[in-house]
């Protein structure tokens, strides 16, 4: 698999705070990225990096072969986080115009730009001023001119903050299209259903620092499975089963018990529901809670937090 | 390069089709025909009377030069005093053809040209507007409002203890240079004269449309008018006319029937307008009193203009900031290309507002009509064919351009709204606001030392080039001061790449100074 970005032991600080703090990925040709992590983990401060917009104080970058994303400007696209477009231009005169920033002629510029409106259902708005448009639609346009240049590599720092659950399903169709097309595709964010529909390899991080990088059901792998068993049988049998780790008890309705085990990913369903018939313990409701990737962001980067907390 | 060359082209179109440029636009006409309108308009309602004292070395002018002056002010109110009874006439002194003439005291019933000198005097005797209102009270509406009747603004005295004759002729630049100065005062001559009329003794009238009716003839056999400084031009006018009245009665007079009374028609006064400071007594023209204002007025034009086109890019620059652009743009092209790019692109705006501006000088002239405003853009036309003062005007333009362009662009990326562009910019603005009154007070000594180091210190070097212009300084001079302007220019546009680069994306107040150094110094 070929690497197209590669950050390796970056670091940079403002001033005494410290931003990035030895932050390294690298993400692979035609992967859709997810770059996790809460306020103020250093998310944009290591997309700036990445993109040569800010220098780091230490560590090197590869961007698509080469130390500095300016020279190979056109061949990315970028959203930035704080987003703002020139408010009295028209949504085509400002994709044409970034478009040409990133080598497009002028003409084909403006057709891209046009076709693009077009497709997302924003023609009408195409000769309105930025200013006319809503928070959302503006957004929308944003996110179009990062496209208008067919870049191979897509860097969208929160891209779906501010968008509508429609225009969120819009756009994770975007980013699915990107992948369909062999795009690559970095995205930052904290609103993890995003990632876990879309990425196939995430990094989180915390304090400016890797915390997991892997894929999403890795990621899943670090916190236990957890079955849900309501029965007036004894579950004492059942605790010896391998795999689990933990038994207790979540609620009590006369004879019936609500019991919750806490397994190893090694554990076998079919194993557990075995054993059940074999002790005679009655079924009365069953379900077993696959984690979150939300779980999983709580989890590492509480762990991260009380590790940081004692060196700090 | 390519990357520069659209930003330029962004940033002209974008400013050009701004609000804040159109709105330029159509102030810098209103301004300078405002600019224009003022003197004309305080000059016509001011009542303050000028006085101008006469030597009469000929004998018989002076007396009859007061009284002609005199009945000319009378014919003007008398003039008016005829429109006002005409539109403020009761019904009954009205017949259909109008005012009822042959029921209205005849002094009232009379446009300017008909009043006869003995009408004129007689108004004068019987004390003036009030009387002849009094008179015309009668013959009045009762709702008539109060006449506006144009005041004396024209006073004619003998020279209180004229210098000797011979004094006066050898040298009258010297003799009357007391009371004209701003010393007239503390030396005890009369003050506030306007000018002093010297009639030498042997002046004769001339012919119409000769050299020395044009106001070109030898001093010493015309009737001199010396001034400090330009004459306004009603009074020359207004003296010229009355002289040549009497110079051509008399004439008609000495000719009585005979066959040369039609020459004598024909005679005008000799008379040349002088300045008492100018070497040798030159003749004055308005040529020469908008030659030694127009660099140091160009020179204020020039701080204004800059100023303009300043907020116009510091505010871009805070729009592209505060909304977050400029990450985009930066993820395209470097900073120094963005900034490079800008720089262009605006001083292309001012380029054009400074052509607009010049044509807007010219077609309010020619709109104006009156001839008096045509003749001064004429005699600016003139003086800017004839001089280099254009090319150098744009050149210093182009150099104040750059001198604050980095530093109002770099303001500008750390400003998130208006209000700190303000703020920010306070400290240069006013430091803009200061140059040319440092400027104009050492100009009026152009070549002199002061002004001579002022034109070698960064960002006055221009301002003050150019109100230096007409006293052709050296070459050299200018060379030196274009050459300090340019390293100025390249070390401030380095220091402004260095900052811009951090500015744009640097979060939170504005930076101190000593943060500003750290910037500099490529930390971030
Ligand atoms: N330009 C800057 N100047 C000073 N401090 C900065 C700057 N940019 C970021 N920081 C600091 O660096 C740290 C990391 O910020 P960063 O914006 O990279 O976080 P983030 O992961 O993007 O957070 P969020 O999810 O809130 O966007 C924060 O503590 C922030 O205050
Ligand atoms: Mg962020």
């Amino acid at each position: 698999m070929e690497t197209v970005v590669r950050i390796a032991d970056i670091h940079k600080r403002f001033g005494d705070q410290v931003a990035v703090d030895g932050l390294s990925l690298a993400v692979a040709r035609g992967e859709v990225f997810g770059f996790l992590g809460p306020n103020g983990a250093g998310k944009t401060t290591s997309i700036r990096i990445l993109l040569d917009i800010m220098s780091p104080d230490r560590g090197s970058v590869d961007v698509l072969g080469v130390r500095s994303a300016l020279s190979v400007a056109h061949r990315i696209g970028y959203l930035p986080e704080e987003r703002g477009l020139y408010r009295n231009m028209t949504a085509e005169g400002v994709i044409t115009y970034l478009a040409r920033l990133k080598g497009l002629g002028a003409r084909e510029a403006r057709r891209r730009a046009r076709a693009l409106l077009e497709r997302y259902g924003l023609a009408a708005a195409a000769r309105r001023r930025i200013r006319q448009l809503s928070k959302g639609m503006a957004q929308k346009v944003q996110v179009l001119s990062t496209l208008a240049h067919d870049p191979d590599l897509l860097i969208l720092d929160e891209p779906f903050s501010g968008l509508d659950p429609v225009n969120q399903q819009v756009l994770e169709q975007v980013l699915r299209d990107l992948k369909a097309a062999g795009k690559t595709v970095i995205f930052s964010t904290h609103v993890m259903q995003h990632a876990e529909r879309l990425c196939d390899r995430i990094l989180l991080i915390a304090r400016g620092r890797n915390i997991f990088e892997g894929s999403v059901d890795d990621a899943k792998a670090r916190l236990d499975i957890r079955l849900r068993l309501r029965t007036e049988g004894d579950v004492a049998p059942l605790s010896g089963l391998p795999a689990i780790k933990r038994v207790f008890r979540r609620s009590r309705d006369g004879d019936i018990c609500e019991w919750e085990f806490r397994a190893e990913r090694s554990l076998s369903v079919e194993r557990f529901i075995a054993a059940c018939v074999e002790h005679r313990i009655p079924i009365r409701h069953f379900t077993m809670l696959e984690p979150s990737l939300h779980d999983v962001f709580v989890r590492l980067v509480r762990a991260n937090d009380a590790v940081g907390g004692e060196g700090s | 390069m390519r990357g520069i060359l659209l930003v330029a082209s962004h940033e002209f179109v974008e400013t050009v089709r701004s609000k804040s440029f159109l709105v330029s636009l159509i102030l810098i006409p209103l301004m300078l025909g405002v600019g224009l309108a003022i003197p004309t308009w305080i000059e016509h309602r001011t009542s303050a009377m000028r006085t101008v004292a006469v030597v009469d070395l000929a004998g018989g002018y002076a007396e009859r030069l007061a009284a002609a002056v005199n009945r000319r002010h009378a014919r003007e109110v008398l003039s008016a005093l005829h429109l006002y009874v005409r539109a403020y006439a009761r019904s009954d002194f009205r017949t259909a053809q109008g005012l009822d003439i042959e029921r209205v005291p005849a002094i009232l019933a009379r446009p300017a040209d008909a009043i006869s000198d003995a009408e004129a005097d007689r108004f004068l005797a019987a004390g003036g507007a009030p009387w002849a209102l009094e008179l015309a009270r009668p013959y009045l509406r009762a709702d008539a409002p109060e006449p506006q009747l144009p005041p004396q603004k024209l006073r004619i005295v003998p020279l209180a203890d004229p210098p000797p004759a011979t004094v006066l002729l050898a040298d009258p630049a010297a003799a009357l240079g007391p009371w004209l100065h701003d010393g007239g005062d503390a030396a005890g001559k009369t003050p506030g004269l306007a000018a002093v009329i010297l009639i030498p003794p042997d002046v004769t009238g001339v012919a119409a449309g000769s050299v020395a009716a044009l106001g070109r003839g030898d001093p010493r056999r015309s009737v001199q008018i010396w001034s400090d400084g330009a004459l306004p031009r009603d009074m020359a006018r207004t003296l010229k006319g009355t002289l040549d009245d009497l110079f051509r009665r008399d004439a008609l007079l000495a000719t009585a029937g005979t066959r040369d009374i039609l020459a004598a028609d024909r005679v005008r006064a000799p008379v040349v307008a002088l300045d008492i400071s100018a070497p040798g007594g030159r003749a004055l023209t308005l040529a020469d009193t908008i030659r030694r204002i127009l660099p140091k007025a160009l020179s204020v034009m020039l701080v204004y203009f800059l100023y303009i086109n300043m907020f116009m890019l510091m505010s871009n620059t805070m729009e592209e900031r505060s909304n977050r652009i400029v990450e985009v743009l930066i993820s395209s092209i470097t900073p120094r290309t963005l900034m490079i790019g800008k720089l262009l692109g605006s001083s292309l705006v001012a380029v054009a507002m400074f052509g607009f501006s010049v044509l807007a000088f010219f077609g309010i002239f020619s709109i104006a009509g009156d001839s008096a405003v045509v003749e001064f853009a004429g005699i600016v036309l003139g003086i800017l064919k004839g001089s280099a003062i254009v090319p150098l005007l744009f050149l210093y333009f182009v150099l104040g351009y750059f001198l604050f362009a980095g530093i109002f662009l770099t303001l500008g990326a750390f400003a998130e709204s208006n209000r700190d562009v303000q703020n920010l910019s306070l400290p240069v603005v006013l430091f803009m606001a200061m140059m040319p009154v440092v400027v104009i007070a050492f100009a009026d000594d152009p070549n002199g030392t002061s002004a001579r180091v002022l034109s070698f210190l960064p960002f006055f070097g221009p301002f003050m080039m150019m109100a230096r212009a007409n006293a052709s300084p050296p070459v050299i001079e200018i060379l030196g001061s274009v050459a300090v302007q340019l390293l100025t220019i390249l070390a401030l546009l380095w220091a402004a790449a260095r900052v811009f680069r951090v500015a744009i994306l640097f979060s939170g107040r504005p930076p101190r100074f000593r943060q500003l150094l750290r910037f500099l110094r490529g930390e971030e």
